[in-house]
């Protein structure tokens, strides 16, 4: 239990998967009641979707469905998680911005919805950058989960540009950084390469 | 705690006893009625067992089908992911468990998205020697059809060794999906929905109504990709008539479809946003923009490189060791006094090995 805790301060989620695939094996095979179950479920659904590992995210779910037999058991708190889940499944951020704001998430929860809110946040920023050349105020709104105003001063410090008429920002292409480090390591790949190809 | 339980080496008399175990845990999962239990022990012994030589074991068909059973679709990867490359019968295996292993690996892995690695998997079951047909490989090439379709957009066939009896009774049972695939092959939408209703219930019968409708989808992808390769700049009306998306919600789909496709790296492409109407947007085209060029691009080619070298290597080991085998020695000789050769062996004939195993052919 403090693991998990300590986990969550560090912002450590792919420790937090481990820690809590482990768990849900040990519990399942050695009934103990010193962390609910429930609890292991609720933050490794949000951490898949935090890395956003959808597939692992959706069969989860299904162990979940699994472990208590009809849906009406499901606790509330784990719905309210796969909502946000089912939106991300279905790429539509809107929705999953309405889940996340709609639950009131208890003190454990929050720090690991708001990881996940920024994530989300996160996500649809690179792909508007990746994909759009220009966009309307409104979409960036709706794909960020934000107002339009409350995005404006952020989105002019990243660089973009705006055109005030028709209210089309122009967001600023993702330059990835080329690097062409040779190593020693590949240069005896390639050594090693060239001996093999010459012995055949 | 579990992993604890498998501190020795297992060597292979252990394992046949490890294979009750499979038995036991699987009995033991449904007494406690918690199906996870057996997954993590069964992929710990398979790991443990298999570290030096990745031999097929009964084990293998245990961890695929619990797996199944109990969800659990990432745990049994770090096995799935390394090909048997050997199979010895002094371990209990049979056809069907190998079959089974090959089918219900392959739908872990459709599962997961991964369609490239299930496809391998299915034709390694579909062309399993046979003198008679089993019902896991008709069931193979249902899903082996179906998935075809999703990542290579058409139906590849089958491999060319795979047993006269299956190639005909596919023809006989599968007709139905050979059916659709070849409607999907003809890419109109329209069409596919039709054929995709007119067998649902054979599709629903087999489970596979769900693998079946993603169909549908990637048709709607691909001909979008098709688009790239004509136009430069396209409204998303146009795309909408070209691609066949028909609906209200038609205009949103494909906004939708496109961003995912650029996010998956299978376009490259840029929207426009030109006015404040949801129809006045234009998207760009573009080739890829990698000229590989990149020390990532070569370490990847370097990965692959060694991993060709590792296989080349195995081979010929493995083809060494044919050669000197007894058995293969006297029908090769048996074969050489004008016998008629079984098609199986046509290919391996041209193959000469010379004394330290190495091939030059």
């Amino acid at each position: 239990m403090e693991d998990i805790a300590q986990k969550i301060v560090d912002k450590d989620y792919l420790g937090l998967i481990d820690t809590c695939e482990a768990l849900e094996f040990e519990i399942a095979a050695f009934p103990h009641d010193s962390v609910p179950i429930a609890h292991v479920y609720s933050t490794l659904l949000t951490c898949y979707l935090i890395v956003n590992d959808l597939n692992s995210a959706r069969f989860l779910r299904k162990r979940i469905l699994q472990h208590y037999k009809t849906e009406n058991q499901v606790p509330e708190l784990l719905n309210a998680i796969w909502q946000v889940g089912t939106a991300l499944w279905n790429k539509a951020l809107p929705e999953a911005y309405i889940a996340l704001d709609a639950y009131q998430w208890d003190d454990d929860m929050k720090p690991l919805m708001l990881a996940l809110k920024e994530s989300i946040q996160e996500n649809a920023y690179n792909l508007i950058c990746q994909s759009f050349s220009a966009i309307r105020a409104n979409s960036v709104a709706t794909m960020l989960g934000s107002s339009e105003d409350a995005l404006a001063a952020e989105l002019i410090k990243r660089g973009w540009t705006i055109d005030t008429e028709k209210q089309i920002w122009n967001p600023v292409k993702a330059v990835a950084l080329v690097q062409h480090n040779i190593s020693l390591s590949q240069l005896s790949t390639l050594e090693d390469t060239l001996v093999y190809l010459e012995s055949s | 705690m579990i992993e604890g339980s498998y501190h020795f080496s297992l060597t292979s008399y252990r394992i046949m006893q490890v294979a009750l175990i499979v038995d036991a845990l699987s009995n033991l999962a449904a007494r406690l009625d918690s199906p996870i239990v057996p997954v993590r022990p069964l992929r710990i012994a398979i790991q443990r067992f298999c570290s030096d030589r990745p031999v097929f074991t009964p084990l293998h068909t245990g961890l695929a089908k619990l797996a199944l059973l109990a969800k659990l679709y990432k745990e049994p990867l770090p096995v799935l992911d390394v090909d048997v490359e050997d199979i010895d019968p002094s371990l209990g295996v049979d056809i069907e468990n190998f079959l089974s292993y090959y089918y219900y690996a392959s739908m872990i892995y459709i599962g997961n998205k991964n369609h490239g690695r299930a496809l391998e998997l299915l034709s390694v079951a579909i062309s399993a020697p046979s003198q008679a047909v089993s019902l896991i490989q008709l069931e193979s090439y249902k899903k082996y059809v179906l998935v075809s379709l999703l990542h290579n957009g058409k139906l590849h066939t089958v491999p060319k060794y795979t047993a006269n009896v299956v190639l005909k009774s596919i023809r006989r049972h599968c007709s139905q999906y050979i059916e659709f695939a070849e409607v999907y092959e003809n890419q109109n939408i329209e069409e596919l929905t039709a054929a995709l209703e007119k067998r649902r219930i054979v599709f629903v019968k087999d489970n596979n109504f769900g693998l079946a409708s993603q169909c549908l989808r990637a048709l709607q992808h691909l001909k979008i990709q098709g688009l790239t390769k004509t136009y430069i700049t396209l409204s998303v009306t146009d795309i909408v008539d070209k691609a066949g998306f028909t609906g209200s919600q038609a205009s949103a789909e494909v906004g939708k479809s496109i961003l995912e496709m650029v996010q998956q790296g299978r376009i490259f492409a840029s929207i426009e946003h030109t006015g404040p109407g949801e129809h006045e947007q234009m998207v760009s085209f573009y080739d890829n923009p990698d000229s590989y060029d990149t020390s990532a691009s070569l370490a990847s080619l370097n990965d692959k490189m060694t991993r060709a070298a590792q296989v080349g290597e195995r081979l010929g080991r493995q083809d060494k060791s044919t050669s000197l085998n007894r058995d293969f020695l006297s029908r090769m000789l048996l074969m050489g006094d004008g016998a008629q050769m079984p098609a199986m062996y046509e290919d391996e004939v041209d193959i000469m090995v010379d004394d330290d195993g190495r091939l030059y052919a």
